[in-house]
């Protein structure tokens, strides 16, 4: 079943326009990357879906509703969580504050708390009496990917979640992302590492100036060497 | 000076009374800016028609017991309901705007409300008599003290303590900080910020109110009073730091001793040594005692 249907979706940030008909669809379950160099519109596909930069043309549906120009707080309580680029966390609150402000039940079999989230990243038990500013990089990346959790969505939508991190970390992070994919949870993820993206994706996205310019398998893009030249090394 | 025991305590307790009253008004003021980071020029006019208001209920509760009570959460329920309006109408469409448009708007208001106290109240000075109970004074050993100021300090240390606990141990309060952080994040995360924004203007209103009617008895209700408290609170909320609620406990303490020792040592230069003060602070620390600098 299709989760997320994005339709020829056109964005701007006031004048400049930075999406011209991006069109991408996440079935239930899979894991969609999008990739592509630094300002092509990966961050602005996700701000697109969940209404922070909403769209002034095209659609968004999930679930086979229309979700485009719904205020964001209720795109979220739909079930789409949103890790944004830069780990925003809430630096002046502890971890636990942090996870804690996200609760939210949407009435599932298992759903996420505290502990669950302790268990899958277990450094942030060590410091859930931490300001979530004075962590490093890797374990606000942690939190932030944790508190989305914490609202039990049906699809993260993870921004850049490799960036800035040390080699060992990214490995780290790559093994947590392929857990909660194998629990059943749809990830739309955005990278410029590519082959995060080719070892955790189902099906992968090529974006360049606002515009999807290949759809495939991460098998096809290993295999052509050519399209990697041309829209992915910088 | 300092030889006679009884004027020192008598001033020192002068300097907290005030100090707890300008508290009270500067903590909605603060957490107004800190949140919705609006600079809210009409606080000081929101305190005086608290003033006002509870006057008017005063004489309409005559003869219930508690009346005064009464009219002092009264005028604070009066002043929630008129933010309430005000945010939902007007001033919610400003905050993306620049920070002009806020002022200009919220100046706008002082402007109004002035002219609505002047319709409806006179221009004549009026006053509210203290509730029964507190009409005299206590002896505290060394001294006699009115009692109702005495209360006033404690009022103001329940409003900090309220404060603090709801800002940092209850959910909402996690709610209130984190909107303080990152709108968008919160947003993202399902909750409604417009809402938070919302409530937070009407709490920190509802302080004003609350603050002018409890101030009633112990001020004359005058046109002008709400320019005099707007500015001593901008004061307090620099001193600080924009958006601390302890700076704004430490900026009232240290306003109201001040001025209650400044009348004692130096009677003719009292009126500057606060402003002294606030130059003294944006020098050294310019983002206040307990703000801290905003980060770019």
């Amino acid at each position: 079943m299709t989760l997320l249907d994005v339709s020829d979706i056109h964005t701007a940030y006031g004048i400049s326009e930075v999406l011209f008909g991006v069109s991408i669809r996440v079935e239930d379950g899979e894991c969609v990357g999008l990739l592509g160099r630094n300002g092509v519109g990966k961050s602005t596909t996700m701000r697109s879906i969940n209404g922070l930069t909403p769209p002034h043309k095209g659609s968004v549906t999930w679930r086979g509703s229309e979700i485009s120009g719904q205020p964001t707080y209720d795109i979220a309580r739909l079930g789409i969580g949103f890790v944004p680029e830069d780990r925003r966390v809430f630096p002046e609150l502890t971890v636990w504050e942090n996870l804690d402000i996200a609760r939210r039940s949407r009435g599932k079999a298992d759903e996420w708390d505290e502990q669950k989230v302790y268990a899958l990243f277990p450094e942030l038990e060590t410091f859930k009496e931490r300001k979530g500013g004075f962590l490093s990089g890797g374990q606000q990346q942690m939190l932030t990917i944790a508190r989305s959790l914490m609202g039990n969505p049906d699809i993260l939508l993870l921004d850049e979640p490799s960036e800035g991190l040390a080699p060992l970390v990214v490995d780290k992070l790559r093994d947590q992302i392929a857990s909660l994919k194998a629990q059943g949870l749809s990830i739309v993820l955005a990278e410029q590492n590519l082959n995060f993206v080719l070892e955790l994706s189902d099906r992968v996205y090529v974006l360049e100036k606002g515009e999807v310019k290949f759809e495939g398998t991460p098998a096809q893009i290993r295999e052509d060497p050519e399209l990697i030249k041309r829209y992915l090394t910088v | 000076m300092f030889d006679n025991p009884m004027l020192t305590f008598i001033q020192l307790l002068n300097g907290l009374s005030l100090g707890m009253s300008l508290f009270v008004i500067a903590a909605g003021l603060t957490l107004i800016l800190g949140v919705l980071r609006v600079l809210n020029f009409a606080h000081g006019a929101f305190y005086m028609l608290g003033g006002y208001v509870c006057f008017s209920l005063v004489k309409l509760l005559s003869g219930v017991p508690g009346g005064f009570w009464l009219a002092a959460i009264g005028s604070a329920i009066a002043l929630a309901g008129m933010a309430y309006l005000i945010e939902r109408t007007m001033l919610r469409h400003l905050y993306e705007r620049d920070h002009l448009y806020q002022l200009l708007f919220t100046f706008a208001l002082v402007m109004i409300i002035g002219d609505l106290v002047r319709f409806t109240w006179g221009t004549q000075v009026l006053s509210v008599s203290l509730p029964p109970g507190f009409k005299g004074a206590v002896n505290l050993g060394i001294a006699y003290y009115p009692s109702y100021r005495l209360f006033l300090c404690l009022m103001g240390v329940i409003v900090a303590v309220g404060m603090w606990y709801f800002v940092n141990r209850t959910r909402a309060g996690r709610f209130v900080r984190a909107a303080r952080q990152d709108r968008e994040m919160l947003e993202s995360l399902g909750i409604n910020v417009g809402r938070i924004y919302m409530l937070t203007f009407v709490g920190g209103s509802a302080l004003a109110g609350f603050g002018g009617a409890l101030a009633a008895p112990a001020v004359a209700l005058s046109q002008g009073m709400d320019a005099e408290i707007i500015v001593q609170c901008f004061i307090i909320v620099i001193i600080g730091g924009l958006g601390s609620l302890g700076g704004a406990f430490l900026g009232a303490l240290i306003l109201g001793l001040l001025n209650s020792f400044g009348v004692m040592l130096v009677p003719n230069f009292e009126i500057v040594l606060i402003y002294l003060m606030m130059v003294v602070v944006l020098m050294i620390r310019p983002w206040g005692l307990l703000g801290k600098p905003e980060a770019q």
